[in-house]
């Protein structure tokens, strides 16, 4: 995940890069997804989230669609 | 998901409470003296801690810490400075998850890897009040652990 000028300088990432286009959004969001994504690590009892936990943090700051789908991530 | 062990969560809580205090990952001899476990032991722990994704993510073929998500052992493009410390993380992402997970004010200070411009983003009173650019990721989440390093 990196941050750009613009979305013309991811585009041009993409162009120079050879990778695909992913995702692109404000940094607004980022904040309130590492907000709720990383609240836990002080925790001597963290445990992973599962799946459906992460998926909700990902919805909750409106990251949804396929892009975003965790499906198979462990 | 199997859960933790007790020794596995107080090693694991030791390593990020180790970062903030000392803006670096412990040795794995710190790790071994805090856990009164000779190296071989805490060698087991931290690959089990990496294995069940527990956030630790070692340097391949060693008991070295690489990752303790969001922090970084290394110097990367994403600095993040909180008054006298700094840390690094391995993405933008992170950078803002060390000043959450720090619960402090900061700054996460980069270049924009096409234009070169310098880029901040800065937390202050606990919200991101200044912002710059836009976030782009290249993998989708379903993805995010095949290479944790280019995510």
């Amino acid at each position: 995940m990196q941050l750009f000028r613009s979305e013309d300088e991811v585009d041009g990432w993409v162009e120079a890069t050879g990778h695909d286009k992913g995702a692109v959004f404000s940094p607004e969001q980022l904040w309130d997804l590492a907000s709720a994504w990383y609240d836990d690590r002080l925790r001597l009892d963290w445990r992973r989230r599962t799946v459906d936990e992460r998926q909700a943090i990902l919805s909750g700051v409106g990251l949804v669609g396929d892009f975003w789908d965790l499906g198979g991530d462990p | 998901m199997a859960s933790l062990d007790s020794t596995e969560k107080r090693i694991r809580l030791y390593i990020y409470e180790f970062i903030l205090r000392s803006d670096r990952c412990p040795t794995l001899n710190e790790i071994s003296l805090e856990a009164d476990l000779n190296p071989l032991a805490t060698g087991r722990v931290l690959h089990e801690l990496e294995v069940t994704h527990s956030a630790i993510v070692l340097s391949p073929g060693s008991s070295n810490i690489w990752l303790a998500d969001p922090f970084a052992a290394l110097p990367t493009p994403y600095p993040v400075i909180s008054g006298s410390h700094q840390w690094f993380g391995m993405c933008v992402w992170d950078a803002l998850g060390i000043l959450v997970v720090a619960d402090r004010d900061g700054r996460a200070p980069s270049l924009c890897p096409v234009s070169g411009d310098a880029l901040e983003l800065r937390v202050e009173s606990g919200t991101l009040a200044s912002s710059e650019g836009v976030v782009h990721f290249a993998v989708p989440a379903a993805n995010w652990w095949e290479n944790i390093g280019f995510t």
